[in-house]
């Protein structure tokens, strides 16, 4: 029996990753290069995905690697698949389990290698995240300031005088 | 934005200076001479104060500005526009919530200028129309209509006078409308924006305009909205207005609830169930259904996918509705038959009700003495209580008084006992006004069905009921063989005393086999984790768990 294809990667800091071409193919972006490019023995370079990144990414891929790719026309504003869209599988959920900094890094490379379900996990654990707080809560969540002006803060209380009554 | 090369000391004395130089100082440089006169002084005041606000607007403007360009190196704020949209709809709740969905996206505008600056730029974030909020939310929305995204309209409770504005403003967006939660203009003016075809609509819920007066309504022309033409409805609610039965909106629906309407003839309900083969969810609340037809019932339509009905109205056009179509697969069936006499209620029982009984999986029959005055204490109500999750298991409500229950017992009887050889498996839930002869109805019970659940105390809000009899009667030898799940609610029990009662029914010599599962919810019995894990040492309990009422509430838990 043959062993199966296999590509390499580059992280933007020169590490190299050799994956199978099923798993590496998990993104849309390099899938296409593939096709683009056609097959060779030279590293595939992703100047915007450090290795350690990289590396849990191509974790995500080797785990999900026979799952069905997820369709082109999928109907984001159905309100079915945004249902599904806040639940996240126990292993997903365990995966994602990093400190922040890695988490926008994560979100980041799926976004640019165009692995939507991955992109999808990253964008719905910070949505959980961010349900159900107050705005100062959010904000010490992110570490973000409060960079209304006073003049600015009591506007803005005087318009939402209807949301302070709930 | 380059930071001050200053420190923020150095740098709010400097603008000070500047500021009080020029605002405050006259054109010499000099403040107030020797010998000030009073106009001068006022002067000097008001422009000493007007300079306090200018330095205090710069340094709010400048630390600002500080502060902004610190939250752009906030982790998250790595992430490019598109995402952190797409993260604030994931945050959000549906549009179809109305005024929730609007004060979810106020909390986020209040985080930082940058989330107000990119939610206020995303049209997409924009779809919920409703004056509920406040009118800059309604104006802001209003503001972004040009996008392409669908709408959601959430304008009940509103006047003519207040709702034609708004309407002015997205009916020519119609096309885009998924939700239309609206009340029904009574204007000319107000239904010609209304009359173009809206074929992304949804859901379409229509009420009265607030301040109309029905019976004026009820003598008004049914109008037929969007021209009849909504290819994509699912999903209508009328309260207290109406479409021409025959209208194309009427057709195909997966849910149809009619609130206070003008009557409906049967005639006109057959031919919406024929035209609606999906329906899931029909209801007729204070609405009365006029006999013109009396169904064949060999024509009955079949609604395969109906699962929940709800009549609350007149007596005998429900029984020729109900005559009129089978629902196989029904999972929860209410009725509420206020008006009708117990000789009435015990023939519809009887005659209507029982052979549609296969159909359930949930039914509660209850006695209204709460809500209806004394001199009709002896009408029945009957009404679905909650759906069945447990597609094995039937459950039966029995919350009547003693007068009812001989008629209660020949309905078991007629439903149950027909078929000796399949005793089905039953959850029996016996409430507050079932108050004597526990143990015979347990043995009558149990002669037509297994009861596997037994929940004793109905409410845990309702506490004046007494479980004591039955419960005791659980201790007799042979009841409740079945029994497997046992749920204890009540006001004043003692833990021991259940404990007494249980160790009395798994005595070795009363034959017991199936092993129980005991929940005593909280408030009423006076449970605690201690006396769960005694009971728990009890043979013959499989296991012992303790609710607050207040978790209890979700009947998921069952």
């Amino acid at each position: 029996m043959s062993a199966a294809p296999q590509v390499t990667l580059e992280s933007s800091d020169g590490e190299k990753f050799k994956v199978d071409k099923e798993v590496a193919e998990r993104s849309v972006l390099i899938k296409n290069m593939i096709e683009d490019v056609g097959e060779s023995d030279n590293p595939i370079p992703l100047p915007n995905v450090n290795a350690s990144v990289l590396k849990k990414v191509l974790e995500y891929c080797e785990h999900h690697r026979g799952d069905p790719l997820p369709a082109a026309d999928a109907d984001p504003s159905n309100d079915d698949n945004r249902k599904r869209a806040t639940e996240i599988s126990d292993w997903d959920q365990k995966f994602i389990q990093v400190d922040q900094e890695m988490l926008f890094e994560i979100i980041l490379a799926a976004n640019y290698m165009d692995i939507k379900p991955l992109l999808d996990v990253g964008c719905k654990t910070v949505a959980n995240m961010i349900k159900g707080k107050t705005p100062e809560e959010i904000r010490k969540l992110f570490n973000i300031v409060n960079d209304f002006t006073p003049e600015e803060e009591a506007q803005i209380k005087k318009e939402n005088e209807w949301a302070e009554d709930r | 934005m380059n930071l001050p090369s200053d420190s923020p000391r150095d740098a709010i004395r400097r603008i000070l200076a500047e500021s009080f130089r020029r605002s405050v100082c006259s054109d010499n440089g000099s403040a107030l001479g020797k010998r000030p006169g009073l106009e001068l002084i006022d002067d000097y005041l008001e422009r000493a104060w007007t300079f306090r606000q200018e330095l205090f607007g710069a340094v709010n403007l400048e630390v600002r500005a500080v502060k902004t360009q610190r939250n752009l190196h906030a982790t998250i704020h790595k992430l490019p526009v598109e995402l952190l949209v797409y993260i604030f709809q994931l945050a959000l709740p549906s549009p179809k919530d109305g005024p929730h969905y609007i004060q979810s996206i106020d909390t986020l505008l209040r985080v930082c200028t940058r989330w107000t600056t990119i939610i206020n730029g995303a049209p997409s974030l924009w779809t919920v129309v409703t004056p509920a909020c406040g009118a800059n939310y309604l104006a802001w929305t209003l503001a972004k209509l040009g996008s392409n995204y669908p709408l959601h309209i959430h304008c009940d409770f509103l006047s003519d006078g207040e709702f034609t504005p708004i309407l002015r403003e997205i009916s020519p967006h119609i096309h885009r409308w998924e939700t239309a939660v609206i009340v029904l203009p009574q204007t000319e003016e107000g239904r010609q924006y209304l009359s173009a075809p809206a074929p992304r609509l949804r859901r379409l819920h229509l009420s009265v305009p607030s301040g109309t007066r029905l019976a004026a309504e009820g003598d008004s022309q049914p109008f037929d909205i969007f021209n009849g033409s909504a290819d994509w409805v699912e999903d209508v609610k009328l309260t207290a207005t109406c479409l021409p039965w025959n209208s194309s909106i009427l057709r195909g629906l997966k849910s149809l609830y009619l609130q206070w309407c003008k009557p409906i003839r049967v005639s006109n309900v057959i031919s919406i169930l024929n035209g609606c083969p999906d329906l899931g969810t029909l209801v007729f609340e204070d609405t009365e259904i006029t006999v013109d037809m009396q169904p064949d019932p060999l024509k009955a339509v079949s609604m395969t996918k109906l699962e929940n009905i709800y009549f609350h109205g007149e007596l005998q056009g429900t029984r020729e509705v109900i005559s009129g179509f089978k629902a196989p697969n029904c999972l929860a069936f209410g009725f509420n038959l206020g008006a009708a006499e117990p000789h009435d209620s015990e023939g519809f029982l009887l005659n209507t009700l029982a052979p549609f009984y296969p159909f359930f999986r949930h039914m509660m029959l209850q006695h209204p003495k709460a809500i209806i005055n004394k001199s009709m204490q002896d009408v029945f109500q009957i009404q679905c209580g909650f759906r069945n999750e447990d597609e094995d298991v039937v459950s039966l409500s029995l919350r009547l008084s003693q007068a009812t229950i001989d008629v209660m017992m020949a309905f078991l009887r007629r439903v149950l006992g027909e078929d000796q050889s399949r005793k089905p498996d039953v959850r029996l839930i016996i409430g507050r006004d079932w108050v004597t002869e526990g143990v015979s109805i347990l043995n009558e019970v149990s002669s037509y069905c297994n009861v596997v659940d037994l929940w004793l105390g109905a409410w845990p809000m309702l506490r004046e009921f007494d479980t004591e009899s039955t419960l005791r009667a659980l201790t007799e030898p042979g009841v409740l063989l079945h029994l497997r799940h046992l749920i204890v609610a009540g006001d004043g029990w003692d833990g021991d005393e259940i404990k007494a009662i249980l160790r009395k029914r798994y005595n070795p010599t009363n034959g017991y086999t199936t092993p129980l599962r005991i929940r005593l919810v909280g408030r009423g019995v006076n449970a605690n984790y201690r006396l769960v894990w005694r009971l728990e040492q009890l043979p013959m309990i499989e296991e012992a768990s303790w609710n607050e009422a207040s978790k209890f509430m979700d009947r998921k838990d069952l």
